[in-house]
């Protein structure tokens, strides 16, 4: 009986570990990926994503919000140009959109705007773009990077054009203003 | 019992999955009649088209278009001429060396590809290929052949995957593009396609010896990028094997025979698309076929500033041993063939401000500003400049 209920216990902890989603909302510390931030209420963790914070409200296609840290000595995903710790911002932005512009999946892609901006207190950018998906549902994407040594910090907000992105910009602004490298690299 | 019917649906599929699917060539036919498997394909192939035609990937240069459209009309078979089927060429803008036949007589060749082309004699051997495979109706052969075998799954997993750096034509294609654009037409098909194109651009004018250039610029790019994937002409070693077998072709049929390359007209009038397709290899991060473009514009026009600004990007972002130094010679060139042009001065001004000479960087990069005033960037400059000044 008792054997039954420790592993019945199991059972449920092992479950929960997997859950798919997990409810978020307040401070946030990652620490592998050596950042903190304050995630919107009432918004869900896709736990099923590895290298990277994956949150949304109503589901995924709907409106996510990413936050990935990437080597420079990756090769981006679409491009095989790479990050380098010596660029300047604006070189670093520069890359992202030629990425975004070779990125298969998306058709029509158009930049809207490409910025500077305060990232964790330092000179990071902002690009807002929009493109189709290969199933012709436009969507509007707004993305803040910041260069911090060998490592490439992006927040990624994209939704359908329509309602949903200019509904949920504001609590991406929050997340992105909150954001925060636990320990940056000039430090 | 068991066993006599599983070979007997072995034999059967056996058989099956063999079937000759050659079918006459619309020029062998008395009017065009279209199977009903045909009839499908053209209808998918116009729904495909008219999503192609009205994204932002088709390359609009009018002139280039009616050039090329001319050259394909001079190898359009006279016997053709009348009946329902009719060449159209569209521009794909797209630095990959790739061109696509629909089985509807629209054909697409990315800019990549006409980038790499030296005359018209080479581009009408990439038109007439094309065009067999349309008037020997390609299409609904290979349609059938994978319908019938394992391959299919192949054709449709190919036109699947991301195809990462190799740029995004697989993701606007819809299953008949993508078959002729990634997967391509088996070995015979292909065979037979460089035959019959290579006698029609030859009967048409053109010199022959010209045609496995082609060929030989393809190959240099599939070594050049590394390239795994079966694309277009397909991998290196079919890529070898066809030039082997235009050279023995050349050999056989055409020892001897010459006829127009027009190299001069086709310079001309592929020019400014040139600049266009390095901006495209330069996004993707293909630095040396880039290089390679932009060095042969300047072979051309010494005094391309735009040429040179490009070269100079080039280095800058490939950052290889001497790249910075080259990068800025270039910048310099560029300033000096056109002193009103914005780009180089920003280029200058950020090499400075990496090198810590902040008053020249400033000087640039406000005469960028002076030169530019809406430019995109102005913000990042901005900022830069006043950084400067608090240093």
């Amino acid at each position: 009986m008792r054997n039954t209920a420790i592993i019945l216990t199991l059972c449920i902890a092992g479950l929960w570990g997997c859950a798919t989603w997990s409810g978020v909302g307040g401070p946030y510390t990652e620490n592998s990926k050596n950042f903190r931030v304050d995630l919107p209420s009432g918004w869900h963790k896709y736990n099923r994503v590895r290298d990277a914070l994956m949150i949304t409200k109503d589901g995924l296609p709907l409106q996510q919000i990413k936050i990935v840290q990437i080597s420079v000595d990756k090769e981006l995903a679409h491009t095989k140009k790479k990050l380098s710790e010596k660029m300047l911002p604006h070189e670093a932005a520069e890359l992202v959109v030629d990425n975004f512009r070779s990125n298969p999946n998306l058709l029509n892609q158009e930049i809207l705007e490409n910025s500077p901006a305060q990232v964790s207190n330092q000179n990071g950018f902002k690009i807002v773009c929009t493109y189709e998906t290969k199933g012709g549902l436009p969507k509007k994407a707004a993305i803040y990077g910041l260069l911090d040594g060998n490592w490439y910090y992006e927040m990624i907000y994209e939704a359908p054009q329509r309602w949903y992105f200019h509904h949920d910009l504001p609590a991406f602004e929050n997340v992105a203003q909150s954001f925060q490298l636990i320990k940056s690299a000039g430090q | 019992m068991s066993k006599t019917i599983i070979l007997s649906l072995t034999l059967l599929f056996g058989v099956w999955a063999c079937a000759t699917t050659d079918l006459p060539s619309v020029q062998s036919m008395d009017g065009l009649q279209l199977l009903p498997d045909e009839q499908r394909l053209w209808n998918r192939s116009k729904e495909e088209q008219e999503r192609l035609n009205t994204s932002s990937d088709i390359y609009d240069d009018p002139a280039l278009s009616a050039y090329v459209n001319q050259v394909a009309q001079k190898l359009f078979p006279e016997d053709l001429h009348g009946q329902e089927l009719s060449f159209q060429v569209y521009m794909i803008e797209n630095p990959l060396l790739n061109a696509f036949a629909y089985p509807n007589g629209v054909l697409y060749i990315h800019t990549g590809i006409l980038a790499r082309m030296e005359n018209e004699a080479q581009l009408a051997t990439l038109l007439s290929h094309e065009m067999t495979h349309v008037t020997h109706r390609h299409a609904v052969e290979n349609f059938r052949t994978v319908k019938n075998t394992t391959a299919f799954l192949a054709t449709v997993q190919v036109a699947a995957i991301p195809f990462g750096a190799y740029g995004n034509i697989a993701g606007m294609l819809g299953t008949v593009g993508a078959m002729a654009a990634v997967s391509g037409y088996s070995r015979d098909l292909e065979r037979e396609a460089d035959i019959e194109g290579l006698a029609r651009m030859a009967a048409a004018g053109y010199d022959p010896q010209e045609a496995p250039r082609l060929f030989e610029h393809l190959k240099q790019d599939v070594e050049e990028q590394d390239v795994k994937e079966p694309f277009f002409f397909g991998s290196h070693p079919r890529l070898q094997e066809r030039i082997t077998n235009y050279n023995e072709m050349l050999r056989a049929r055409y020892a001897g025979a010459s006829g127009a390359k027009n190299t001069e007209q086709f310079q001309q009038i592929v020019s400014p698309m040139l600049l266009d397709n390095a901006r495209l290899d330069l996004a993707m991060g293909r630095f040396r076929p880039a290089e390679r473009t932009l060095t042969r514009i300047l072979e051309g026009e010494p005094q391309n500033a735009k040429a040179h600004y490009y070269l100079g990007e080039v280095c800058r972002q490939r950052a290889q041993a001497d790249d910075r130094e080259k990068a800025e010679a270039h910048y310099r060139e560029a300033v000096e063939c056109d002193p009103a042009l914005p780009e180089p001065h920003r280029a200058l001004g950020f090499v400075y401000y990496k090198r810590g000479q902040l008053d020249a960087s400033a000087a640039e990069l406000q005469k960028y500003l002076t030169l530019s005033p809406d430019a995109p960037d102005r913000a990042y400059i901005i900022q830069y400049m006043q950084q400067m000044k608090s240093d």
